[in-house]
């Protein structure tokens, strides 16, 4: 098996597209997803060419002088996402590949089986995610009880869009219905009378929302060079802004707060 | 009144906790977690003495200066905890997130719909401003030592203080 080079190629080939699309769908950054891969295909003594959009990949395999040995490319179906375990396993492959010298069949085995990698509960991502937002809550300036109705509309929104992600929405849909459903958990608050001054409140209870994987992750692909993915990313995030911007308003105009 | 510094101290814990919520939605490895509350607060107490009054960094140059903290504390930090530093940097830096400015922007931006009030526009102009510099000043802040020090890996940096004694 093991001297049977002929099909090496493509089943490196299949291997990094596969590395290079579970990359991009978990939220690294172009050159993060080039330089894993680079060294990939440099531990097994050959040379990658990719070509990286942020929901395409396309890689071409050299060997020194012999001619183009592999091409291959995969579309990706959904928008990037984020989920850091899935980077930090890849990375740490990719090391243990230059390294301590990984068959292919070994590393394919953990690259097949990258999503399989078990989350956190539930539970306790929304009851951290809540912290999180109370935590926001209080560095902007807000009260006790903000903080305290923060976390539960935090919670509510969280959990919704948990759902709407289960039942595969579109991810802006996802994003306006959430930051509905956050915003009206602070207006019905507000029309019980728990507080007059909720303003802290409305600002930050949708905060978990925010886009920062890919504003962050922008703004690194403009300074890379990689402008066109930098802008699409960009576009992405303006667009998240967008509708956290029309749930805010649909809530304010509904409770007649503006 | 509570003193300044125990105000900061507040903050910054609070900042790190942010960190460690966003983390956890991001499915950051258990393993890491201690270390992104570590840098979140440091980011929250760099930003937030900048912001003292006697002081004066304004908003931008505080984020910036918490955001470069984390940055460079990202890399002995991946050393440490055998992970990519971005897995660390980018929660730790969301707690800077100019999300009231964000927030105030989209606001202005709505108003502006019934309210077609010149000075209006010149506020909602102004937060949009600070929410693209403040971001800019963020993502420039966390790429700083990857700039500086021209590296495609951590694994190639050394951190450690050279060793003085031996040189006598």
């Amino acid at each position: 098996m093991r001297n049977d080079k002929s099909d090496e190629p493509a089943r490196l080939g299949n291997l990094l597209l596969q590395t290079g699309v579970a990359l991009i769908k978990s939220g690294a950054g172009s050159s993060r997803v080039i330089t894993n891969i680079s060294r990939f295909a440099i531990a097994y003594g050959y040379e990658a060419n990719v070509d990286l959009g942020t929901r395409n990949i396309s890689i071409s395999l050299h060997q020194e002088a012999r001619e183009n040995i592999f091409s291959g490319s995969r579309s990706i179906a959904t928008l990037p996402g984020a989920n850091f375990k899935v980077i930090a396993v890849i990375s740490q492959l990719s090391w243990d590949v230059v390294e301590k010298e990984i068959s292919l069949e070994e590393s394919a085995k953990v690259i097949n089986h990258v999503f399989e990698i078990p989350t956190y509960k539930r539970p306790v991502i929304l009851l951290f995610t809540g912290i999180a937002g109370s935590a926001f809550c209080y560095t902007f300036g807000g009260s006790a009880l903000e903080m305290a109705i923060t976390f539960l509309a935090t919670v509510v929104g969280l959990f919704f869009k948990q759902e709407l992600v289960i039942k595969r929405y579109n991810p802006f849909m996802i994003t306006y219905g959430s930051a509905v459903l956050a915003a009206a958990v602070i207006g019905i608050c507000w029309k019980i009378g728990v507080e007059t001054n909720l303003d802290h409140a409305f600002a930050t209870c949708i905060l978990f929302l925010i886009p920062g994987v890919l504003l962050i992750n922008s703004f690194i692909d403009l300074m890379d060079g990689h402008i066109i993915n930098g802008i699409d990313r960009g576009i992405n995030a303006l667009m998240h802004a967008f509708w956290i911007a029309a749930g805010l308003s649909t809530v304010l105009y509904i409770f007649k707060i503006l | 009144m509570i003193p300044d510094w125990i105000d900061i101290i507040f903050k910054a814990f609070w900042c790190g906790c942010a960190a460690m919520g966003f983390a956890i939605l991001f499915n950051t490895p258990p393993r890491a977690l201690f270390a992104i509350f570590l840098c979140g607060s440091l980011a929250g107490f760099f930003k937030f003495t900048l912001l003292l009054p006697d002081v004066g960094g304004g908003i931008i140059l505080a984020s910036a200066a918490g955001a470069v903290a984390i940055g460079f504390a990202s890399i002995p930090v991946s050393h440490w905890r055998h992970i990519p530093p971005a897995v660390v940097s980018i929660p730790a830096v969301i707690p800077l997130i100019p999300g009231y400015y964000a927030y105030q922007t989209m606001l202005g931006l709505i108003s502006f719909i019934n309210q077609t009030d010149a000075a209006l526009l010149i506020s909602t102009a102004f937060n949009a401003a600070m929410t693209f510099f403040i971001i800019l000043g963020i993502s420039l802040g966390v790429t700083l030592p990857m700039l500086l020090f021209r590296i495609e890996s951590v694994k190639k940096v050394n951190y450690s203080f050279p060793n003085w004694r031996k040189r006598k």
